[in-house]
C-alpha cells in the first residue's frame, strides 16, 4: 500500500510499515513543513534545553536528499542565538522562495538557557538574506496571508496586525481577548478563526479580520482544539475532547478525543471518528479537501498517523508500528504526508508516500484576495526593545573583553 | 490413548484443546467425533460414566457426527475420557481438565486521579489450584501524561515509559499476636502506551496464607514531551509522574 523507505544518509529499503526517515544521528530532527510546491521540506535539527543553541533549521528535498542547514544557532560566550519557525502553515511565502523565521537571543547561566528577546524576520530558503521584520519584538506568531502580500502578526497582548513583508505599513486589525488563542487566517478569505474560553471551555469562534462580527461556532461542554482550515477556506477540521471530570476516574480513564469538521459558518458539523478511548488530534486537510490526516493513540498503542475521508468513511491507520508518530503535514503536492516519528529516544522526520487510493487531488490555485479593511495604523513600538538590545550588546562586549 | 485392537476406529477431540482450564462453577462443553458409523460412545469423568451414545434402530449415528458433553466445573484435576466401541474394537482419548477455585476477590475503590498518572485495579482475584498453590489475577488499566499533553506550550507527547510494580502482601502468624507481612512482587514495563490495560498473574509462594491479603500497583512513568522552549523552538523534555492503588482481597 505504501512506498517504504528508510534513509540513513542514503535511502535503504526495509521491511517496515513506513516511510522515508531522515536520521542525522545523534541529533533528533522533526517538525517538517512543506514548501508550497511540495518539493521541499524545512525541519528542525533539535537540541536539548542545555544546548539550545544547537537547534538548527534545515531544508531538504521531499525525497530526503540535498539536506542543508539554513539557520544554525550560535553560541557566543555566555550568549546564544537560535532560529525557529512556527509549527503552522503559512511560514513559506506562496512563491516558495522565502520563509518567516524567528530569532531568539538569550543568555546561558550555568546549565540554564534564558531567552531574552525574540524577533521575526524573513530569509531566503537557502538561509541568505535574513532580514528582521520591524515591530515584531512582541510577536507571538507571524504568517504569510493574502497570497503573500501581507504578514499576519499576533503579539503577546493578543493584538492582531497586518504588516507588509518589508516591515512597513503595520496595521492594527483588532485586539483579541486575554484567553483567545490559535488565530488562523482563512485561505482565500479574510475571516479569522480562533479559540476562545469565553464560554468556560475552549470553543471555536470566527470574526472578520477587522475584529467585527465575532461569532461562536461551537457550543459543546467539551474543548475544541487543533483547528485547520481546508485549503479553499470553506471548512474547518478540529479535535474535540470531552471535559475531564477528575473526581470520576472511570470518566477520566475513558477519556476520548475525536476529529470533527464543520463549514466555516459553523453549519454541517460532523463527528468523523468515534469515541472509544482513542486520542485523535492534530488533523490536517488534504489539498482537495476530501480527506483528513491526523494522529491517533489507542489503548495500548503509541501515536500513529491515520487517514479518514471527510465524510467519515474509510478510516485507515497508516503507521501501525512501535514508533510514536505525530504532527502529520499533508504535502500540497497531494501524494505525501510528512510527520515526526520517535523511537529509541530519537526523533526523525518521516514521509509516507501515499498510494493511488489515498492520493489527494492538488489544491486549486490560490487566488488573490482583497486587502483586509484597515482600522488603525500604529507605529511599531520599538524603543524598549532597542534599549534591551543595546544593554546586552554592551554586556556582550564586556564579556568578550574579559575572556580576552 | 487408544485401546483394544489395531483398528481404523478413531476419536477426534474437536474442542477444547487439552489441557483445559476452568474456574469452579463455570460451565464447559467438550466436543468430539468418531470416524465410523454407529459406534457406542461413552463419556467418563474421573472413571465414572457420565454420558453414553448407543445407536438404536432408526437412530443412526453417522461417522464424524459432532458429539458434545456439557457440565459444570468442580475444583480439582480431572480426566474426561471418551471411549468409542464398534465391532469389539475399543479406542479412547482423554482431556486433562484443571479446575481452579476462586478464593476471593476485590477491586480498587475510586483511585485518586492526578493529571499525569492514574492507575486502577479493575478486578483482583485470588485463585487456588488443585495442587494447593495460589495465584492472583489482576486486571488493571492506566492513563498517563494527560496533564502534560494539555499544558500550554506542549506540541505533543512523544511517548512514555511506564513501570508497573504489582505487589501482593499477606500476613503470616509466626507467634500469636505477631503477624509478619510477606509479599510477592512482579514488575512490567510498557513503552509508548499512554493509555493501556491488561491482566497480570502473580504466582504466590508455598508459604502463602490467605490472611489480610492486599494487592497494590505502583505506577511510575517518564513522559517524553515536546515542549516549546521559547517561541517556536521545540525541545524534548522528560517529565515524571507516579500513582499507586491498593485493594483488599475478601
Amino acid at each position: 500500500m505504501l512506498a517504504i523507505f528508510i534513509m540513513f544518509a542514503t535511502v535503504v529499503q526495509v521491511n517496515a510499515d513506513v516511510v522515508l526517515e531522515i536520521a542525522d544521528e545523534p541529533q533528533s530532527n522533526g517538525f517538517p513543513q512543506w514548501s508550497p510546491d511540495g518539493e521541499r521540506i524545512i525541519y528542525y535539527a533539535l537540541a536539548g534545553e542545555n544546548n539550545i543553541w544547537n537547534t538548527n533549521i534545515k531544508i531538504m528535498d521531499s525525497n530526503g536528499k540535498n539536506q542543508s542547514e539554513i539557520a544554525p544557532g550560535k553560541h557566543l560566550g555566555p550568549f546564544f542565538i537560535v532560529f525557529g519557525f512556527s509549527q503552522d502553515k503559512n511560514i513559506w511565502s506562496p512563491d516558495g522562495n522565502k520563509i518567516i523565521y524567528s530569532s531568539t537571543f538569550g543568555l546561558n547561566i550555568g546549565s540554564k538557557s534564558i531567552p531574552l528577546r525574540t524577533n521575526f524576520g524573513i530569509m531566503n530558503i537557502d538561509g541568505t538574506g535574513k532580514q528582521k521584520l520591524k515591530g515584531t519584538s512582541s510577536a507571538e506568531s507571524c504568517k504569510w496571508v493574502q497570497n503573500g502580500t501581507k504578514i499576519f502578526m499576533v503579539d503577546r497582548s493578543n493584538k492582531l496586525w497586518l504588516i507588509n513583508p518589508d516591515g512597513t505599513n503595520k496595521v492594527l486589525l483588532t485586539q483579541g481577548e486575554k484567553n483567545d488563542s490559535q488565530f488562523l487566517w482563512q485561505p482565500r478569505g479574510n475571516k479569522i478563526i480562533y479559540i476562545s474560553k469565553k464560554a468556560g471551555n475552549s470553543d471555536i469562534w470566527i470574526m472578520n479580520s477587522n475584529g467585527s462580527e465575532k461569532k461562536q461556532l461551537t457550543f459543546t461542554n467539551g474543548n475544541e482544539n487543533n483547528m485547520d482550515w481546508s485549503f479553499d477556506g470553506s471548512q474547518i477540521v478540529y479535535s474535540y475532547r470531552d471535559s475531564v471530570d477528575k473526581t470520576n476516574y472511570e470518566n477520566y480513564l475513558n477519556l476520548s478525543e475525536t476529529i470533527r469538521i464543520m463549514d466555516s459558518n459553523g453549519k454541517n458539523k460532523k463527528q468523523l471518528t468515534t469515541a472509544n478511548r482513542n486520542w485523535d488530534t492534530h488533523p490536517q486537510w488534504s489539498p482537495d479537501g476530501t480527506k483528513i490526516t491526523f494522529q491517533r493513540m489507542d489503548v495500548g498503542t503509541p501515536y500513529n498517523i491515520a487517514l479518514i475521508n471527510s465524510d467519515g468513511s474509510n478510516l485507515t491507520i497508516l503507521t501501525e508500528n512501535k514508533t510514536s508518530d505525530i504532527l502529520p503535514q499533508w504535502s500540497p503536492k497531494e501524494d505525501k504526508i510528512a510527520f515526526t516519528s520517535s523511537k529509541d529516544e530519537n526523533m526523525f522526520v518521516s514521509v509516507i508516500t501515499l498510494d493511488d487510493e489515498w492520493k489527494s487531488a492538488p489544491a486549486k490555485d490560490v487566488v488573490s484576495v482583497p486587502t483586509a479593511s484597515q482600522e488603525k495604523v500604529e507605529k511599531a513600538s520599538g524603543f524598549t526593545g532597542v534599549l534591551v538590545a543595546i544593554t546586552f550588546s554592551i554586556a556582550f562586549v564586556l564579556q568578550k573583553k574579559k575572556t580576552n | 490413548m487408544g485401546g483394544g485392537y489395531p483398528s481404523n476406529l478413531q476419536i477426534t477431540l474437536l474442542s477444547p484443546t487439552s489441557p483445559v482450564s476452568n474456574y469452579a462453577g463455570e460451565s464447559r462443553t467438550f466436543k468430539t467425533s468418531v470416524n465410523m458409523d454407529n459406534p457406542i460412545v461413552r463419556w467418563k469423568l474421573d472413571g465414572v460414566l457420565v454420558q453414553e451414545h448407543i445407536p438404536h434402530e432408526g437412530m443412526d449415528l453417522p461417522a464424524n457426527t459432532e458429539l458434545s458433553y456439557t457440565t459444570t466445573a468442580s475444583f480439582g484435576i480431572h480426566e474426561l475420557k471418551i471411549e468409542a466401541e464398534k465391532n469389539d474394537v475399543l479406542v479412547s482419548k482423554s482431556w486433562t481438565w484443571n479446575v481452579d477455585e476462586v478464593v476471593g476477590g476485590g477491586g480498587s475503590p475510586s483511585p485518586t486521579v492526578t493529571a499525569n498518572a492514574v492507575i486502577d485495579i479493575d478486578n483482583a482475584t485470588l485463585h487456588r489450584k488443585a495442587d494447593g498453590s495460589y495465584y492472583v489475577e489482576i486486571e488493571w488499566s492506566y492513563l498517563v501524561c494527560e496533564g502534560y499533553r494539555n499544558e500550554d506550550n506542549t506540541y505533543g507527547i512523544l511517548g512514555s515509559e511506564v513501570n508497573l510494580e504489582f505487589i501482593v502482601t499477606w500476613q503470616v502468624i509466626t507467634y500469636p499476636g505477631d503477624p509478619t507481612p510477606i509479599s510477592a512482587t512482579k514488575e512490567i514495563q510498557l513503552t509508548n502506551q499512554c493509555l493501556a490495560e491488561g491482566t497480570e498473574t502473580i504466582n504466590l509462594p508455598e508459604e502463602f496464607m490467605n490472611s489480610s491479603t492486599t494487592v497494590t500497583i505502583n505506577l511510575s512513568t517518564v513522559c517524553r514531551v515536546l515542549k516549546q522552549f521559547v517561541l517556536n523552538i521545540p525541545v524534548e523534555v522528560s517529565l515524571t509522574a507516579s500513582a499507586s492503588v491498593s485493594c483488599d482481597i475478601n
